[in-house]
């Protein structure tokens, strides 16, 4: 059964966006990826990306985006750690490793995780992410038809930091 | 074997800035990034004449110059390479000896012979171009013969392994790129095939050379991670 919550925010509903993030239900952001990534990580959310932030990222990874975002975010500093994917090819390996189901153990309470727009989850994969779900924010950045049965918010960012 | 590697924003920061680099002889690129960077990859891209095989001879020809021991691959995917050009990068037969040239016949021949470079522990490169990457317009009419998906699959393997190659052997890769004219952008056949793979490209690829000419001066437009660093014209072989 696919289950999909989408919601409208303008920015003085954004605190609706903050009590999502609070509850911790997965969140899917769509469109704009740089813009999304800008979104995230500005200050009013800064608080609640809960501290060790893990960013699993196949594709380049922004660095100056994140330079930027680190001056007005100084904590991002000692919060934030990246998993790069080099081979597009290891993405479902590494999803599927007990490695990466055992992150939860290892003090992060914030994932971000892009997944390539073709992929397709199997039911171990979904399971993992739900199990992760229980503990740890999860933020995708990925299609929502990629997940048939996990209760997700989607946010949907176009323009410049509007969220729709 | 362990599978997950995982950086502090510190490592990852310090790892981009220890990657070494190589000069170009381009002010704009060797000031701001330091040259061609080693591990990554970089895409010269630009419409059809305004000299992004040059620009790529040019690159060839001051690291030559600069005396240095190197073995430089070069895809000659669209046959752009004429001998006379590249003798005016090379200053004598040994110059010559150290650029081992390769013309695969199709887009599914240089993807393989990619994956054997991978394998191959003993392959060294100190540089690889591949111009183009995804061929000329036409033959992205190739992929009228594969359904759609397993085309993108293949051409998302192939920028995989070339990112892969680069990571793990700390080789630049410098991929050429054709931009549609404006008449090709009206091809319903051949704009969707090639905003995909310039799709792809933005996702895996963070240097980009935008090469423009107008009246018959060239330029280069440099940018890093979809920033643009700046602008400026440059002489196709100084």
């Amino acid at each position: 059964m696919i289950r999909k919550i989408r919601k409208k925010y303008d920015l003085a509903g954004s605190i609706n966006l903050i009590s999502d993030l609070i509850t911790k239900k997965p969140i899917v952001f769509l469109g704009d990826y740089l813009k999304g990534i800008q979104l995230l990580f500005s200050r009013q959310y800064q608080t609640l990306l809960e501290p060790r932030i893990l960013w699993v990222e196949y594709r380049v990874i922004p660095i100056i985006d994140i330079m930027k975002i680190v001056p007005m975010n100084p904590l991002l500093n000692k919060q934030l750690f990246f998993l790069p994917i080099i081979n597009i090819n290891l993405v479902e390996e590494i999803l599927k490793s007990d490695e990466f189901f055992l992150l939860k153990n290892h003090g992060f309470s914030t994932l971000i995780i892009n997944i390539p727009s073709d992929f397709t989850l199997s039911n171990d994969i979904e399971f993992r992410f739900k199990e992760l779900a229980k503990n740890i924010q999860l933020v995708f950045f990925t299609k929502t038809s990629l997940f048939p049965s996990i209760l997700i918010k989607e946010i949907r960012v176009e323009g410049s930091y509007e969220i729709t | 074997m362990k599978l997950l590697k995982i950086f502090s924003l510190k490592e990852m920061i310090d790892q981009w800035n220890n990657l070494q680099r190589i000069p170009i002889g381009i002010p704009i690129v060797d000031e701001s990034l330091g040259g061609i960077i080693k591990g990554c990859m970089h895409v010269v891209n630009g419409e059809p004449g305004v000299g992004k095989t040059w620009f790529c001879l040019r690159i060839i020809k001051y690291i030559l110059n600069c005396n240095r021991e190197v073995q430089i691959l070069y895809i000659d995917f669209n046959s752009h390479l004429r001998i006379s050009n590249i003798l005016k990068v090379c200053n004598s037969s040994q110059d010559l000896e150290k650029i081992v040239f390769f013309k695969p016949n199709s887009l599914l021949e240089q993807i393989i012979f990619f994956k054997n470079l991978l394998d191959n522990p003993n392959s060294s490169y100190d540089l690889v171009i591949l111009d183009a990457v995804f061929g000329s317009p036409l033959e992205s009419l190739e992929v009228l013969k594969y359904k759609k998906q397993i085309w993108k699959r293949r051409i998302i393997d192939h920028l995989s392994d070339l990112r892969e190659l680069a990571d793990k052997k700390q080789i630049p890769i410098i991929i050429v790129n054709h931009l549609l004219t404006l008449d090709e952008k009206s091809s319903f056949l051949i704009t969707p095939i090639r905003q995909l793979e310039q799709d792809f490209l933005e996702e895996f690829v963070p240097i980009n050379f935008l090469i423009n000419k107008k009246e018959n001066k060239h330029f280069l437009k440099l940018s890093f991670c979809h920033h643009t660093i700046g602008e400026t014209e440059f002489e196709i072989i100084p």
